[in-house]
C-alpha cells in the first residue's frame, strides 16, 4: 500500500499538504490534565480494544510506554502525534496502514483524529475523519454541550474541535518579503500562519501553516470553504511572485535552481537547515517546469521532508547520531532518493 | 533574531511558557508582539499562548467595585466532579473535566464570543444528541439551551445501546455510569452532580 506522503494530490506545486483534526473526549473522565494514570489506561486500553475488534491489522496501534524516546520523536516529526503526546508517556496512537490517519488517545483531548492528505484535500480529508468520528460515536460516549458543542480540553476547540490546515511552500513570497503582511491579513480573517518548521531563525524550507482558529459557531463545511478560498488566493500569489522573478532574471532564476539541485544530489554533508532550502529550490524549479525529471513519477516531496529530520534518521539507523553523522546520513538518503533529471 | 511571526524584523520581546514540563520559546519583534495584545487571532497558538490571553480576558472581568465582588464570588467557584477552582481554571485556561462547561461556561461566554465571533455551535453533533427529525444542518443551528422530549429520547436509546455494548464487553464500570446516565435523562432519578 502507497503511503500518504508517496501519492499526488491537488495543486501540489504549492500546498504540499492538508490536514483535518477533531478533538472529542468522552463523559465519564476529566480532561488530558487531570487524567489519572489508571484512568490513562483504561481509556487507552478501551479505544484500542475497540479498534482492534473491529479493524484489526488495518491500522497498527502504537503505545507510547513501549516506544523509545527516539521513535516519539520520530513520530512527532512525521506528524503523527501532537507533542503533548509526545511527551506524555501513557498515551497511544491508532495509525492507519498508508499513515495517513492518526487516532492519539490520551492526547491534549481524550481523542483526536487526524487525516493528513498529499496535495490540496481538505474535502476527503474531513471524509475520513468524520467517518472515524462516526465509528468512535457509536463506541462511546461523547462529550457534547448544546450551546458549546463539542467539549474540548481547551477554550480554543470547543464547538466542532476542529482544525484544518494546509502546509504551503511559498519561496517566492518569502523571498518578495510578503509574508508578514499575508500573516496579519489572515489574522484579520481568524486564520493562523506560521511556519512548518522553525529553528528559532526562521522558517526552514519556506514551508508554512495556515490553518483555522475559530472552531465555535462555524460548521465544519464552513472552515473547509473558508480556508480553501484563501488558500487558493495565497497559491495565486505565491504563482504570480514566482513568474514575477523568473521573468526578471531567467538565468538568475534557472542558475539558482540548477545549482541547489546539484547541492541536494551530490553533497556528501548536509545539516537541515541547508537541506531544506535546497530542496525547496528544487521544488520549486520542478514545479515551474525548470527542472524535468527523468522518469515519469511524482516527487514524493512529503516523503522526502520527514524522511531527513534528525529522530527519523536516528530511527532509519537505530541510534542516537551526531549532528554531523546526521548531515552525513541526511546527505547520503537525498543523494539516493532524489529522482534524475533530463 | 528574527521574529518568528514576520520573519522580517530582529526580534525583542522573547517569552518562555512551560506546559506539563515542556518549555517552548516564543521570539518576537515589537510590532508583532504588540499585535499579538491586540489580535485575537494572530497570536492564538494550538493551546496556550491563548491562556495568557483568555486569562487576561477573564481576569479582566473585574473592573471595580460590583465587578470584584463579582469575581469574588466566582472565585470560590469549584467544579464539583473535578474539584478544579476557578481561579485555575482562569490561569491555565483550560478545562478539567466534561461537567466543567456547566460551572464555568457561563463565565466566558462573552470572551467565547470575542474569540470564536460566536457563543453558540453549529454543525455536526453527536448521534445521542443529533435531532430525531433529522433536519438540516441550518435547522439545528438555533436551538435552546434546554433539549427538547425529542432529543432525549433519542439520545436515551444511544445511550442504551452504548450500555449492552458495555455489557458485553464486560466494562461494567462504564455500564454502570452510562446507566446512571439513562437514569438521570429518563427521570428515574436524581444525579447527585
Amino acid at each position: 500500500m502507497r503511503k500518504w506522503y508517496e501519492q499526488s494530490g491537488k495543486n501540489s506545486d504549492i500546498v504540499i499538504s492538508s490536514r483535518i483534526r477533531l478533538a472529542r473526549n468522552f463523559e465519564g473522565y476529566p480532561f488530558a490534565g487531570r487524567l489519572e494514570s489508571e484512568q490513562t489506561a483504561q481509556l487507552v486500553n478501551s479505544v484500542t480494544t475497540c479498534f482492534e475488534n473491529d479493524f484489526g491489522d488495518e491500522y497498527s496501534y502504537l503505545y507510547m510506554s513501549k516506544c523509545s524516546e527516539d521513535t516519539r520523536r520520530a513520530l512527532k516529526e512525521k506528524r503523527e502525534i501532537s507533542s503533548y503526546l509526545m511527551n506524555r508517556k501513557d498515551g497511544a496512537l491508532i495509525l492507519s496502514k498508508d499513515e495517513g490517519q492518526a487516532v492519539m488517545v490520551a492526547a491534549e483531548d481524550h481523542i483526536r483524529i487526524q487525516q493528513l492528505m498529499s496535495g490540496m484535500n481538505l474535502e476527503e480529508a474531513y471524509d475520513k475523519v468524520n467517518k472515524t468520528d462516526d465509528y468512535i460515536d457509536k463506541h462511546f460516549d461523547y462529550a457534547f454541550d448544546e450551546k458549546y458543542g463539542y467539549k474540548t480540553t481547551y477554550p480554543t476547540n470547543v464547538g466542532t474541535g476542529m482544525r484544518a490546515g494546509c502546509t504551503l511552500h511559498l519561496p517566492a513570497l518569502s523571498q518578495a518579503k510578503n509574508l508578514s503582511r499575508l500573516s496579519s491579513e489572515l489574522g484579520r480573517f481568524g486564520v493562523r500562519f506560521k511556519a512548518l518548521y522553525d529553528d528559532g531563525d526562521g522558517s526552514l524550507g519556506n514551508l508554512y501553516q495556515v490553518s483555522n482558529q475559530k472552531t465555535l459557531g462555524v460548521s465544519e463545511k464552513e472552515i473547509i470553504s473558508d480556508l480553501s478560498t484563501l488558500v487558493i488566493q495565497i497559491i495565486e500569489q505565491e504563482r504570480e511572485q514566482r513568474n514575477a522573478f523568473y521573468e526578471s532574471n531567467k538565468l538568475a532564476v534557472e542558475d539558482e535552481i540548477y545549482k541547489s539541485y546539484g547541492v541536494v544530489k551530490y553533497a556528501r554533508k548536509l545539516n537541515l537547515r541547508d537541506a531544506m532550502t535546497f530542496l525547496s529550490m528544487v521544488m520549486q524549479g520542478l514545479s515551474m517546469g525548470i527542472l524535468t525529471l527523468a522518469k515519469d513519477e511524482p516527487f514524493a516531496i512529503n516523503k522526502i521532508l520527514t524522511q531527513i529530520q534528525p529522530a527519523v534518521l536516528n530511527e532509519s539507523v537505530r541510534r542516537a547520531l551526531s549532528v554531523e553523522e546526521q548531515a552525513e546520513i541526511r546527505a547520503e538518503y537525498l543523494r539516493r532518493n532524489i529522482p534524475d533529471i533530463v | 533574531m528574527l521574529c518568528e511571526n514576520c520573519h522580517k524584523n530582529e526580534a525583542t520581546f522573547h517569552y518562555r511558557e512551560t506546559i506539563n514540563g515542556v518549555s517552548k520559546e516564543h521570539h518576537l519583534c515589537a510590532s508583532c508582539a504588540a499585535n499579538t495584545d491586540s489580535s485575537n487571532y494572530t497570536s492564538i497558538l494550538d493551546a496556550f499562548p491563548f491562556s495568557q490571553l483568555i486569562g487576561s480576558l477573564i481576569g479582566s472581568i473585574a473592573g471595580a467595585g460590583e465587578a470584584l465582588k463579582e469575581q469574588d464570588d466566582n472565585s470560590k467557584m469549584v467544579c464539583p466532579t473535578c474539584k478544579m477552582s476557578y481561579s485555575e481554571f482562569v490561569k491555565n485556561s483550560i478545562f478539567g473535566c466534561p461537567d466543567c462547561y456547566d460551572v464555568f461556561g457561563l463565565l466566558i461566554t462573552d470572551k467565547l464570543k470575542k474569540l470564536h465571533g460566536s457563543d453558540t455551535h453549529i454543525g455536526k453533533r453527536p448521534l445521542a444528541y443529533s435531532d430525531t427529525a433529522g433536519g438540516d444542518e441550518e435547522d439545528k443551528t438555533v436551538t435552546s439551551n434546554a433539549a427538547s422530549k425529542a432529543d432525549i429520547t433519542g439520545r436515551v436509546e444511544v445511550l442504551r445501546r452504548k450500555l449492552k455494548e458495555a455489557v458485553a464487553i464486560e466494562d461494567y464500570e462504564e455500564a454502570a455510569r452510562l446507566r446512571d446516565k439513562i437514569n438521570i435523562l429518563t427521570g428515574k432519578e436524581k444525579g447527585d452532580a
